[in-house]
């Protein structure tokens, strides 16, 4: 009888985590969709009344920067995507709904943006080097390369970095 | 509590039972819900997507008091579309529809654009802003009057380039930022402002229309901006005349603006090929009209663009919240507190 209590109540638990864990991953998916449906200026308009702009957010935005499109249906795929394109590095590990960073988001757009770099990021390929191209070039303020972006900070960095292309 | 349980084996059977379908009810509920919300949150992103584009101009007539035929001889039209992602709201940033060109904006209406995006906004054909990429403006009012053409635009992100003709109306165009506004009367301006770090950059065009006027002079005839009578009344010296036609690149009916040439007959051709030189930063640490001294430093002419307001959020700043604990002026009683009453 008590062992049945145990499996019993493991089983309950057990399936409410279940539960808990199929209804999260239904609605980053859902997020994650939703960012695909977008165009750059709907983006850029809904980041700039946010508070944080997250990871997957800022790939969006690199993605919509270089191809005018995002077709990606998740997190993961943008990030594949933005690999190929080498403006990501195989080895970091980002957080879809974690804030981005400036030197994560500095170092896409030193990539996309085919800055002149300087000898460090030549030699040492860092998102700290490419956050500090991206200062330089007056797309960034200064700060730390793992400062979180908030989502008006990002649609400023990427309005100048897109007319810079423009220019 | 064991014991208890021994004593009631079949009720506690029944209880566990009952949990177990409970639990299997409720696991397919939630699937079932999941499955509804997503299929709903679908269809709000398909909703949320822009409306198809529409063409037909929107009526600019107004209701109530704005029924002011003095205020619509004024309208805002949309003249120029560049790229996909330009578009517009009419009822306060709810919903977007794709800018077309010929499109007239009513007041409080919006326009945004997207990467590789800019459109153009003419107001009565004295002032002419320019939306560029990724940017969002809100057109606040617009009116003609018998003292003059007012204009007032709300840069909410991004960069719009502003142009406003001088002499032939008096002209009050404002821009206006959480952080500044910009009054402009006869001259090209350049607004940026980055909502993130509260930081404005205007900057405006160094020679301005006067040269324009005279450069239009010179040419003479062959603007199909210009008036009739404006070309004819002004003749050029015979020297003149014939030292510009040599390399003339203008001829009647064709107008080509080349670097270098200003008009103020364009001004969307001449605010493309401005060049602003005189850079002003605007802080939005500090109150409206309080220049900090780097910023002072750095209200520069024709000089190379620096940028002053760099760190304009960093909390070592002697102005920002935290550093600021005392206003100077603030009154210090040594002896006590203010003597109530007395």
């Amino acid at each position: 009888m008590k062992s049945l209590f145990f499996i019993r109540s493991f089983v309950l638990v057990l399936m409410g985590i279940l539960v808990c864990s199929c209804q999260s991953n239904r609605a980053t998916d859902i997020k994650a969709a939703s960012l695909s449906n977008q165009d750059s200026a709907s983006l850029a308009y809904e980041l700039a009344s946010e508070r944080w702009c997250t990871n997957d957010q800022a790939c969006a935005m690199v993605l919509l920067l270089v191809d005018d499109q995002d077709d990606s249906k998740s997190f993961d795929a943008r990030l594949s995507a933005l690999q190929t394109k080498g403006l990501v590095e195989p080895g970091w590990s980002l957080v879809a709904d974690d804030p981005v960073s400036k030197g994560t988001l500095g170092y896409m757009l030193y990539r996309a943006l085919e800055l002149d770099g300087g000898v460090m990021i030549q030699v040492l390929p860092l998102r700290r080097y490419g956050y500090r191209e991206v200062v330089h070039a007056g797309l960034m303020l200064r700060g730390s390369e793992y400062e979180p972006l908030t989502g008006p900070e990002v649609v400023g960095i990427m309005g100048r970095a897109a007319r810079m292309v423009n220019n | 509590m064991y014991q208890l349980i021994n004593n009631n084996k079949l009720r506690v059977e029944q209880i566990f039972r009952c949990l177990t379908w409970l639990s299997v009810i409720t696991f397919s509920l939630a699937l079932c819900c999941s499955a509804a919300f997503s299929q709903s949150g679908d269809s709000s992103g398909a909703s949320s997507q822009e409306a198809p584009a529409v063409a037909t101009p929107v009526s600019s007539v107004a209701t109530g008091a704005e029924n002011d035929v003095a205020k619509d001889s004024l309208s805002a039209v949309i003249t120029e579309v560049k790229g996909k992602h330009v578009q517009y709201s009419t009822d306060g940033g709810q919903t977007w529809q794709k800018a077309a060109v010929n499109i007239k904006l009513k007041r409080n209406d919006a326009v945004r654009t997207g990467f590789g995006s800019s459109c153009e906004l003419n107001f009565g054909g004295h002032s002419v802003v320019q939306v560029e990429a990724l940017s969002s403006l809100k057109v606040d009012d617009y009116a003609a009057t018998a003292q003059g053409e007012k204009v007032r635009a709300k840069l909410r992100y991004g960069a719009v380039r502003c142009g406003v003709e001088r002499g032939r109306v008096k002209a009050d165009t404002r821009i206006s930022t959480p952080v500044s506004t910009l009054s402009i009367r006869g001259t090209l301006v350049y607004v940026e402002y980055d909502s993130g770090t509260r930081r404005c950059k205007l900057q405006v065009d160094d020679h301005g229309p006067a040269w324009a006027s005279a450069a239009a002079w010179r040419w003479g005839s062959g603007c199909e901006d210009c008036d009739e009578d404006e070309n004819n009344n002004e003749e050029a010296p015979q020297s003149e005349q014939s030292a510009a036609s040599a390399d003339e690149p203008n001829q009647p009916g064709v107008y080509v603006l080349e670097e270098g040439m200003r008009t103020d007959c364009s001004l969307s051709r001449y605010l493309d090929m401005a060049v602003f030189e005189r850079t002003v930063w605007v802080n939005g640490n500090y109150n409206i009209g309080d220049v900090s001294e780097p910023e002072k430093n750095a209200i520069i002419f024709n000089t190379v663009q620096t940028d002053p307001g760099e760190g304009a959020l960093q909390y070592d700043d002697k102005k920002s919240g935290s550093g600021m604990s005392r206003m100077p002026f603030e009154i210090e009683f040594p002896e006590g507190d203010i003597p109530i009453g007395s």
